[in-house]
């Protein structure tokens, strides 16, 4: 009989969160790379699974995650090199829903207990972020002088002030507010595994750092707050494309719904990664 | 349990959990304090199943002391003038963090963000603000905070904690004028370092100085009078907005008489007397007078050395008696006891 796993899939919307399980379900079912975990036997309904591996197949974006529709993925997983099978929950859980939390200060009891069981968090991070720029660094970039608006631009009667509203916050600090309250609710166990996965890593221009240095230069605080927790939070970054290239790019698009192994559209960068292999950032996890 | 406590007139969020300015969620507006810090807690409005989270608001007294206790940690009250730059001060250092670890020192969280990033917003591009600015923030007596968790270079067994308490120029200009409204600050007395802002955007224009220097002469010596700085407060002058007065060697001349002045007066009067020159968030950040100009010295300053968890508030003088156990205590917290006559 095997144990059960339970891994928090974590990410603001539009991380590429589907597209993660997706291309797993593909990689581990269709046995086409080189692999850590494999698939031991499968098992229940893969109706739902196998409709996202198709419209990945197909290079089609799948529909946005709905709040409160999550239904756990699981997968009966077993080491490629020999060990105890396991099955893996990975909730599919909507970016809505992380993004809630830091908006509106509440999660649900479900959610709560997801955190406290969970063994390690996936947390996707799209190499799209936004930071914050400050008016001063811009003024004294145009030496002094408010950038001029674009040609064409009606001037002259000051804009109002834009009002705050909490999705103004960066990227990073929202991932921090969320570890926090993950965090909050464990209590005397090991310290949390975090597998950092950066989504749409293609999109990183050249030279193309390592992912934990693109963490340290592109989400300084965050990644001060995954180094100062050490005794909390064991951390891994990846650098993943789990799209293989851009579906807004119709030759692009064709190219990969054509390719023959889709496997190989996965890449992964990061350590003990074999190029393809999604399934090293879990195996390491759950270690 | 109420999720939200505010300090505004007429605002009853608490009861109702709308805001009397309409910010919504309310946590976004700046009076606002969460009830419950640290873990989740029970929702009773919303339904059965829903959790409150912190609310990332700025912390009141008791929230404070809790971090207070379980950490080693500083209080420092930020005082002086309105638009003296008292909640840019702990706003500059917030976004400095946000670009990268800053005076040897790295961020290890907060239980603020919400706040700091309300509280900044005025001054980022995308407020579509013509200038910087900052949403001004009159707590009261210095009984709100903003807070930062931070480790030092590499050990993370040593986190530490810096509470940011700013007092309201209301209450700095009455404690300028009198005794008895500075006794009515117990944060003078608590904090562990006293940041005494004076504006420089003031001081640059000479019939200005006096002013300020008066006010600063009369809170010092209404504070230490009404013994709400005692022989061991830390007082820290900071010459604000300094990118102002950088290159005015006019004004420069003054600061120094200013400085010496003050320092003749006071330094010997607390166990540490210092200026600084600060420039939190220059208008125009240069290579000399960048982002958050002087505020490295002050979070060294404050980061060390490490202290030993002290909770908030201290209460009432602690009665001593001729057992030997409260004769120890008072020779180790005099501050905490108050002799009591044998009957």
């Amino acid at each position: 009989m095997s144990t059960a796993k339970q891994l928090l899939l974590m990410g603001l919307p539009e991380t590429g969160k589907t597209t993660l399980v997706a291309a797993l379900w593909h990689l581990v079912e269709s046995k086409e790379v080189e692999r850590i975990l494999s698939l031991q036997r499968l098992e229940g309904d893969r109706t739902a699974l196998n409709q996202l591996r198709d419209l990945w197949m197909n290079a089609t974006a799948p529909e946005r995650t709905e709040q409160d529709t999550a239904q756990p993925v699981v997968l009966q997983l077993v080491p490629t090199a020999g060990g105890a099978p396991f099955s893996l929950h990975i909730p599919d859980m909507a970016g809505e829903t992380y993004r809630s939390q830091w908006v509106h200060r509440q999660w649900t009891q479900e959610h709560a207990e997801r955190v406290e069981k969970a063994d390690g968090i996936l947390l996707a991070i799209h190499t799209k972020i936004r930071k914050p720029t400050l008016l001063c660094e811009i003024q004294s970039a145009f030496n002094g002088e408010p950038p001029q608006p674009p040609a064409g631009k009606k001037t002259g009667k000051p804009a109002a002030v834009r009002a705050w509203e909490p999705e103004h916050a960066s990227t990073q600090v929202m991932l921090v507010d969320l570890l926090q309250f993950a965090l909050a609710a464990r209590t005397g166990r090991e310290p949390l595994r975090v597998a950092v996965l950066f989504t749409a890593w293609d999109l990183v221009p050249d030279p193309v750092p390592q992912p934990e240095d693109w963490l340290d230069q592109e989400l300084p605080l965050l990644a001060q707050y995954l180094h100062s927790n050490a005794g909390l939070l064991t951390i891994r970054c990846y650098g993943v494309s789990a799209q293989g290239g851009d579906y807004t790019k119709a030759a692009e698009r064709r190219a990969l719904a054509d390719q023959l192994l889709h496997s190989e559209r996965i890449k992964i960068t990061g350590p003990g990664c074999a190029p393809h292999d999604l399934t090293a950032p879990i195996f390491w996890l759950l270690a | 349990m109420a999720q939200w406590s505010c300090k505004q007139k007429g605002c009853s969020v608490a009861s109702s959990g709308r805001c009397v300015d309409g910010i919504e969620p309310p946590s976004g507006c700046p009076h606002i304090v969460q009830v419950a810090a640290g873990k989740a807690t029970v929702s009773t409005k919303a339904a059965g199943r829903t959790l409150r989270l912190p609310g990332g608001g700025v912390l009141d007294f008791d929230q404070a002391s809790s971090i207070l206790r379980a950490e080693p940690g500083k209080i420092l009250l930020v005082a002086g003038a309105q638009r003296s730059g008292k909640t840019t001060l702990p706003l500059a250092i917030y976004e400095l963090f946000n670009k990268g670890p800053f005076a040897g020192l790295h961020f290890a969280g907060s239980e603020t963000l919400f706040a700091f990033e309300s509280m900044c917003h005025a001054a980022r591009v995308r407020s579509e603000n013509d200038s910087p600015d900052t949403l001004r923030t009159e707590f009261e007596a210095g009984t709100h905070f903003l807070h930062l968790r931070l480790i030092r270079d590499g050990d993370i067994r040593q986190p530490f904690n810096l509470l940011f308490a700013d007092l309201s120029g209301e209450h700095y200009e009455n404690a300028c004028n009198s005794t008895e409204d500075c006794k009515k600050i117990p944060m003078l007395r608590r904090a562990d370092r006293i940041l005494l802002m004076l504006d420089g955007k003031r001081l640059k224009v000479p019939a200005e100085r006096a002013k300020v220097f008066k006010e600063a002469r009369g809170m010092l010596g209404s504070a230490l009078d009404a013994e709400m700085l005692t022989a061991s407060s830390q007082v820290r002058v900071l010459f604000a907005k300094w990118d102002l007065l950088a290159d005015d060697t006019a004004a420069q001349s003054s600061l120094q008489q200013i400085e010496d002045r003050l320092a003749a007066e006071f330094r010997s009067r607390v166990a540490r007397f210092e200026f600084a020159k600060v420039a939190a968030r220059p208008e125009l950040p240069t290579a000399e007078v960048p982002l958050g100009h002087g505020l490295a010295e002050i979070l060294g300053d404050a980061s060390f050395p490490p202290e030993t968890p002290v909770p908030l508030p201290l209460r009432l003088p602690v009665p001593v008696s001729d057992r030997q156990a409260d004769r120890y205590l008072a020779l180790r917290l005099p501050h905490l006891c108050k002799e009591v006559k044998a009957p």
